[in-house]
């Protein structure tokens, strides 16, 4: 006899169930998809959705062997290629979409709600702010209500019903995720090369500027990390956040020179004044460098070395959180001379490039008596004569930029200033480079920390003195002096655009902007920081110093007991009957004692046959019964007067029952 | 729970049937209703909840791998919902009631029908509650809170004869179908399967017997002879339907004497030369003598069934065919 199988066929309500699950789980990755990708997805759900209501043929093999190879391969081309985490979901979307296209049965879209949880891991491995988490619960709760009514036989509950049990499982779940989270082994990755990360560019500096690099990076309100101090925040003029440091030049960008560049000799430098300690918790950049306040000294942060260059520079790319302890000196003096390489790589400049900056800066250095009247000088011209601080500057003419600057447009930017700088002091012979990084902070009174922003990007110069060392020049301060004392926001000419403009101008808002600040960085502190060193950290609190990964796997496996024996307990009562007749409690005790002596007593017997059948059994206990059954009748049947009086009976005659 | 010869032959049925009988052993005969308790629940993973599990690895690889703590916290929450659905999965079959399980007679050909009640004596909804009754269609139903649900089960037959199953099986796979709980029932379920009627159309022989006035307590069908109360299984045509119009009481009224004369359905007079057949062709008789009214009786060797009237006479007539020789069932799906 063939076994009749029970396989739901794919109806169009499991399809439009299916569909909203996966949107809902797509909506995070749709900015990061190519423009084709979404569109392709709806038409091949949508197609589906129609041939499941005219319950025709599912397109022929051919026709989706041809489809899936088509879709590969613009994929292949949109994506160059097919690893990483942005051709991965690309192709994984693309896939599902046409595997709804094969999908007979409601088990065949079992697979696609188990890629659709794929989706929203996915979606972590760009960003894991706390938004995205609340929006991914709601999503993952789209999908397991969309789980339970694909994996049922027969018809659906009515969506509401469905979202309700699936909602339920999901808070039962909540003490089992927590211990799991607080306590699973964290073994560090990565166990596999992780593929790159190209195609969600991250914001942050990088090791080339040309102008307009910084301006662009200005507009961006995305935090680039926060600092802690130990004690008091110095003053903003002290606040310059030392990152890549650019010493090749050729006539148009500057970019970093040899990497990795030779590690500096530490004794070289003189180190005065006090020492500021802080902490920084550090937003992944994907560059192999970190940043902290000019200059930092021993110890420095793990994993992190000082670079000739005096750049802190790392092994590895940033690529997670990252929070170091630095300890820096405003004031220091790095002692020694430049060997003649490095003199004559720190005042290259390319002989055609930027002709008319080029001899303004041989006019004026023969003007000046000194070096240092040399560099007031210039920093005078930009002082005195009208150039104006940007952040949307005129085009610059690319062939001789800093000529068309400096002679026609006379505005832009922090890198406008320091590139020009720069190159007047290499044409007048005065080593120099550009040093990118950040400037000032804004102080969050909620948290007692400081935020800085990809918009507190910055730009400045050192020149190398001969007797002083390497002498920071901030060419912007000698434009818009605001800019370093106050921060972005004051500095700027009235109608440029300005990050987060609303949210700054609005005291409410700006308090609201802080609040909500912290809570991230409480967030990356606390959740998304939460590794191997938290994990011991919280189990030695406990009494646990350095478990081993089968005492923690034994303490999960005791404490999910603990929870699951806490659940079957508040389910039993949920899950009790509900009898609320006392006397037919009552009367159930009877039965039990009835059984308990070994008299059976059949479903269908009603009381009054019970008892005259009994009584013919067991005449010894006849009275005792009929007074039993009597009472409960009364009780339970006629509730009139003597109810009250019947109920007390039927108590006190199943109490004293014997059989 | 049946198997099909075909499963039977695989590792797994193998295996199946192992443990049922081991269960069978532990669980002994059953009686209804019976409650289901902890002691009697089994509970597995399935092909979905292995690959659900086999995704959790995967994530759990992948998150540990990029070091990301939303992935861990998404792959540990689906942990935890894999873990409260096998809680749920139990929780759900926990505490119903498999109350009895009726048949009602049917002619071989016909489809017989098990109906199984279970009752849900909880104050919360159970879902996808499946009965596997045989190798039939699995019928699946949601129970709702302090509700009951029949459950009934179609079985084509062939052959004449008591179609006997020994087992049944409750199971459930909500929440998701990543387990499935299960238990088993054993005791004795019982459809009569009558003859198959021959085609209408060969009389019964002249084999009547004519006893008049004098058959015994003087029952026939000719002569009026008064009312006596209704009793089950009199033939509709005799009840007094004026008097039940006039008085709301069922009289029957009571004929001494036949002009129908009484009837012998002998297996001696059927004809054809196989026992089956001849079966047959007396079923045919006995829905016919009984249609028409007739007084009849029933005799097989070994069994005489004295004359009589109305659907109770019939019912124990086909019964009589029915169980006659107690020939062992080929389609007695049950016993293995």
């Amino acid at each position: 006899m063939a076994r009749a199988r029970q396989q739901a066929s794919l109806d169009a309500s499991a399809i439009a169930w299916v569909t909203g699950a996966l949107c809902a789980t797509l909506l995070p990755h749709a900015p990061y998809l190519p423009v084709w990708v979404l569109p392709m997805f709806l038409l091949s759900a949508g197609w589906r959705l129609w041939l499941a209501r005219k319950s025709s043929q599912l397109p022929s093999r051919w026709l989706r062997l041809l489809l899936a190879m088509l879709a590969f391969a613009l994929v292949y081309a949109s994506q160059r290629g097919i690893s990483g985490v942005a051709a991965g979901t690309t192709l994984l979307v693309v896939m599902m979409g046409l595997k709804m296209l094969e999908a007979r049965t409601r088990r065949d879209t079992i697979l696609l709600l188990v890629l659709a949880y794929f989706l929203i891991l996915a979606a972590f491995l760009r960003e894991q702010g706390p938004m995205l988490a609340l929006y991914q619960i709601l999503a993952t709760w789209a999908v397991t209500t969309a789980m339970l009514q694909v994996t049922r036989s027969g018809t659906f509950l009515p969506a509401r019903e469905a979202a309700g049990v699936a909602g339920q499982l999901m808070l039962y779940t909540l003490p089992v995720t927590l211990v799991l989270f607080l306590l699973f082994p964290r073994i560090p990755g990565p166990f596999w090369a992780l593929p790159s990360t190209s195609g969600s560019a991250v914001t942050g500096l990088s090791d080339e500027m040309t102008p307009g690099t910084i301006a662009q990076l200005s507009q961006s309100d995305a935090v680039a990390f926060r600092v802690t101090f130990e004690g008091k925040a110095p003053p903003s003029s002290q606040l310059y956040w030392r990152g890549p440091v650019l010493e090749k030049f050729d006539g148009r960008s500057w970019s970093q020179g040899n990497w990795p560049s030779p590690a500096m000799d530490i004794s070289r430098i003189d180190y005065r004044g006090a020492a500021i300690r802080y902490t920084v918790s550090l937003v992944p950049h994907d560059k192999a460098w970190l940043l902290a306040l000019d200059l930092p000294a021993r110890p420095l942060p793990a994993d992190a070395r000082l670079s000739r260059r005096l750049q802190l520079e790392t092994l590895k790319p940033v690529r997670d959180r990252l929070v170091y302890t630095a300890l820096s000196y405003p004031d220091y003096q790095v002692l020694g001379s430049l060997s003649e390489r490095e003199r004559a790589l720190f005042t290259f400049l390319p002989e055609r490039s930027n002709p008319r900056s080029q001899t303004l800066a041989r006019t004026m250095r023969s003007q000046a008596s000194t070096e240092q009247a040399y560099i007031q000088a210039v920093l005078n011209k930009f002082n005195r004569e009208p150039y104006v601080y940007t952040l949307a500057p005129k085009r610059l003419d690319m062939r001789n930029p800093s000529d068309d600057f400096l002679f026609n447009t006379r505005e832009g930017f922090c890198e406008f200033y320091a590139s020009s700088f720069a190159l007047m002091m290499r044409a007048a012979g005065i080593p120099s480079r550009v040093v990118t990084g950040y400037q000032g902070g804004e102080l969050n009174p909620f948290g007692d920390y400081m935020i800085v922003r990809q918009s507190s990007a910055h730009a400045w110069v050192e020149v190398w003195l001969d007797n002083r060392g390497w002498v920071r020049v901030d060419p912007t301060a000698a434009v818009a002096p605001e800019r370093i004392r106050r921060g972005l926001p004051d500095s700027l000419r009235l109608g440029d655009p300005l990050p987060g403009g609303l949210l700054r101008s609005v005291p409410l808002l700006a308090d609201m902007r802080m609040a909500w600040d912290l809570a991230n960085a409480r967030w990356d502190e606390y959740v998304l920081g939460y590794g191997p060193e938290l994990q011991m950290d919280l189990l030695s609190r406990f009494g646990l110093n350095m478990p081993t990964p089968l005492q923690l796997v034994l303490l999960i496996m005791s404490l999910v007991a603990f929870f699951l024996l806490l659940l079957s307990l508040y389910l039993a009562r949920n899950y009790r009957p509900r009898i609320s007749d006392p006397a037919l409690l009552l009367y159930r005790d009877f039965l039990r004692k009835l059984e308990k002596a070994g008299l059976h007593v059949a479903v269908h017997e009603a009381p009054g046959d019970l008892a005259s059948r009994l009584g013919r059994l067991r005449p010894d206990i006849r009275t005792q019964v009929n007074n039993v059954t009597t009472n409960y009748m009364l009780a339970r049947y006629r509730k009139t007067d003597r109810y009250q009086l019947a109920l007390e009976q039927l108590r006190n005659a199943v109490r004293a029952f014997k059989p | 729970m049946g198997m099909t010869s075909q499963s039977s032959l695989t590792a797994r049925g193998w295996l199946a049937a192992q443990l049922e009988r081991w269960a069978r052993r532990r669980q002994g005969a059953d009686k209804l209703p019976r409650t289901l308790h902890r002691n009697r629940l089994y509970i597995l993973p399935t092909k979905v909840g292995m690959v659900f599990a086999a995704m959790l690895l995967v994530m759990l690889l992948g998150s540990m791998n990029y070091s990301n703590s939303m992935g861990l916290a998404l792959t540990f929450a689906l942990s935890g919902l894999g873990l409260i659905s096998m809680h749920q999965c139990h929780r759900n079959m926990l505490g119903l009631v498999v109350h009895g399980v009726s048949a009602v007679p049917v002619f071989a050909g016909q489809d017989a029908r098990f109906c199984v009640r279970i009752h849900n004596p909880s104050p919360r909804k159970r879902y996808q509650i499946q009965l596997r009754l045989a190798d039939s269609a699995r019928p699946i139903h949601d129970i709702s809170a302090s509700g009951s649900e029949d459950f009934s089960i179609s079985l084509p037959t062939n052959k004449r004869g008591v179609l006997r199953l020994d087992s049944l099986s409750v199971t459930s796979a909500h929440p998701f179908t990543f387990f499935r709980c299960w238990t088993w029932l054993h005791m004795p379920m019982y459809c009569l399967v009558y003859p198959r009627p021959a085609p209408a159309g060969i009389a019964p022989p002249h084999t009547d017997v004519d006893v008049g006035g004098a058959l015994q307590n003087g029952a026939g069908s000719e002569d009026f002879a008064g009312l006596r109360p209704y009793r089950y299984g009199d033939s509709p045509r005799h009840i007094a339907w004026k008097n039940f119009a006039r008085d709301n009481t069922l009289l029957v009224k009571q004929f001494t004497g036949t002009s129908l004369s009484t009837r012998w359905l002998d297996l001696e007079h059927a004809p054809g030369n196989d026992l089956e057949l001849k079966l047959s062709h007396l079923c045919r008789w006995v829905l016919s003598s009984n249609a028409q009214g007739h007084n009849y009786g029933l005799r097989l060797p070994g069994t005489l069934i004295e004359p009589g009237s109305g659907s109770a006479q019939q019912a124990r007539c086909l019964e009589a065919l029915a169980r006659f020789g107690d020939t062992p069932q080929e389609e007695n799906l049950g016993s293995r």
